[in-house]
């Protein structure tokens, strides 16, 4: 067997991970007994989860564990018939109504909290129509009322630190998977957001296209912007993670710091999650240990 | 067999007065269909189960009965109901509704062409419902929708003949009169059949302009 992602090397706090003792302040998103059906299946579970100013908080799980139902929860894309979203202290989705029951929102008032909330999706969701300039402009001019000017000029800066300086003018269909998802990150950044939502960002990338869009998230994580990241990117979550949620059939079984998280595991379920991820790339000795060095270097 | 071209000299200034009513009946019946057909497809792909059913309705019996059914019921039926309209008001709402069912259909077919992730991802970034119509579908729908409504206005412009039936003067009407006082019917009908298929190739090639020049900016994914 490999090295298992919870080696020595994960228990050094990478740049980019930030410590959890710190005096919290209060969360930019929390979600409190959150829980959702799709008809008599429930898919939340009572979940609560809470992400702080420059926290990156990864959730991970086996596929339909409701990561992804839960990131969509936190925007308000999906409703929920239990619980409370708040942004920075606000109910999201709903008001409370004359008679103290919730009613749903306006989307006028829903559009006005998720300004805060940027979003970026697996399958990019681009504009195709539009070139990777308006693409990342034209949310600033419509949502955020910004001139025309001073917007491609917020996306021009956005679309370099992203390292697409030579593609402003391209359309979505001439780039590849990964400089598309960058496009991506670099739309979410425009909106200057205080928190960027991630579902499964490299999910439907190229193995080798994976590594430049992770290397962005993490260098935005040094940066201090506040990230919660739906990932199967073990190694990843691992190295830039301040918190890993581990979710598994709508509920949370466990959370934590990722180096005590990776290396010891509470809950029998987790350690089965886990073992399957190292044995998976067990398969492939040569695959595991490269992955993560390309992402510590 | 010889063609009388004579004949068609004789009724020039009534064949060209029934083309230009028939171009008129045309424009202003696709205008109608189109509009209606904007103004129902929105409501046909998005509004809530409701309304879309209603919409719903109206689609399936102006698709499912024939244009000279409806027009019958409009002119002849109307004034019951205290909406009594002349021949050629009839015959240009008749054809705007009538094409207007088919155009919400096509509206429809377009919008939800448009994959929902790229809706969703307006959606979050606090897209009003409107501007994510107007930004993000529209300009992609009209694209694919091109074709197809090119189709279509061919298709309404033939269906302007079913209008003489009514007695409004356009090009059939022209000449049917013109076969009932001559008895000759193979020019006629011959300089009937090319008249339309003149404006149907000027259709055509207008659309497939318009599309070529519409896609020079796209890449093809």
């Amino acid at each position: 067997m490999s090295d298992p992602p919870h080696g020595a090397r994960m228990n050094v706090a990478p740049d980019g991970a930030r410590t959890s003792d710190a005096p919290s302040p209060p969360p930019v998103i929390a979600a409190t007994n959150l829980s959702k059906w799709y008809g008599t299946h429930q898919v939340l579970k009572s979940v609560s989860i809470s992400i702080r100013p420059s926290e990156v908080v990864c959730i991970i799980g086996p596929s339909g564990s409701g990561k992804s139902t839960l990131l969509r929860c936190l925007n308000f894309l999906e409703d929920y018939a239990e619980g409370e979203v708040r942004v920075n202290g606000t109910l999201l989705g709903y008001r409370i109504g004359a008679d103290g029951r919730r009613v749903p929102d306006s989307l006028a008032r829903v559009n006005q909290l998720r300004r805060g909330i940027a979003m970026v999706f697996q399958q990019f969701n681009l504009w195709p129509h539009m070139t990777v300039l308006q693409n990342v402009a034209q949310p600033l001019v419509l949502v955020q009322r910004k001139r025309r000017d001073e917007a491609a000029a917020i996306a021009r800066a956005v679309l370099t630190k992203v390292g697409l300086r030579e593609k402003f003018d391209a359309y979505p269909a001439q780039l590849s998977g990964g400089q598309q998802q960058r496009v991506g990150i670099a739309r979410a950044l425009a909106i200057d957001p205080s928190v960027i939502l991630f579902d499964e960002p490299t999910s439907s990338l190229d193995p080798e296209l994976v590594g430049e869009v992770l290397q962005v998230i993490r260098a935005l994580a040094g940066e201090g912007m506040t990230m919660a990241v739906v990932t199967h990117e073990m190694g990843f979550a691992a190295q830039v993670a301040s918190r890993v949620v581990f979710l598994d059939h709508g509920a949370i079984i466990e959370e934590g710091p990722p180096e005590t998280l990776f290396s010891a595991p509470r809950s029998e379920r987790l350690r089965q999650f886990l073992q399957t991820w190292i044995e998976r790339n067990a398969l492939f000795p040569l695959a595991a240990p490269t992955t993560i060095e390309t992402l510590a270097s | 067999m010889s063609l009388d071209t004579a004949l068609l000299q004789q009724y020039a200034p009534d064949l060209l007065s029934g083309l230009r009513l028939t171009i008129e009946i045309w424009l202003v019946g696709s205008a109608i269909a189109l509009t209606v057909g904007a103004a129902l497809g929105v409501p046909l792909t998005f509004a809530r189960p409701g309304l879309r059913a209603v919409v719903r309705c109206y689609v399936e019996f102006f698709r499912g009965t024939p244009l000279l059914v409806q027009l019958f019921l409009l002119y002849y039926g109307g004034p019951r109901i205290g909406l009594t309209l002349n021949a050629m008001t009839a015959g240009l709402i008749g054809l705007g509704l009538y094409g207007g069912a088919y155009f919400a259909e096509l509206f429809r077919a377009g919008f939800s062409s448009i994959p929902a992730g790229q809706l969703e991802a307006a959606r979050s970034f606090g897209y009003s419902r409107r501007d994510a119509i107007r930004h993000i579908i529209l300009p992609q729908a009209l694209i694919l929708m091109l074709p197809p409504s090119v189709n279509l206005l061919v298709i309404i412009l033939k269906d302007t003949a079913i209008l003489s039936i009514l007695t409004i003067p356009e090009l059939t009407f022209q000449v049917t009169g013109m076969t009932l006082e001559t008895f000759a019917f193979v020019e006629p009908y011959l300089a009937l059949a090319l008249g339309y298929w003149l404006l149907v190739e000027l259709a055509a090639r207008l659309g497939h302009a318009a599309e070529h020049r519409l896609t020079r900016h796209m890449v093809r994914a």
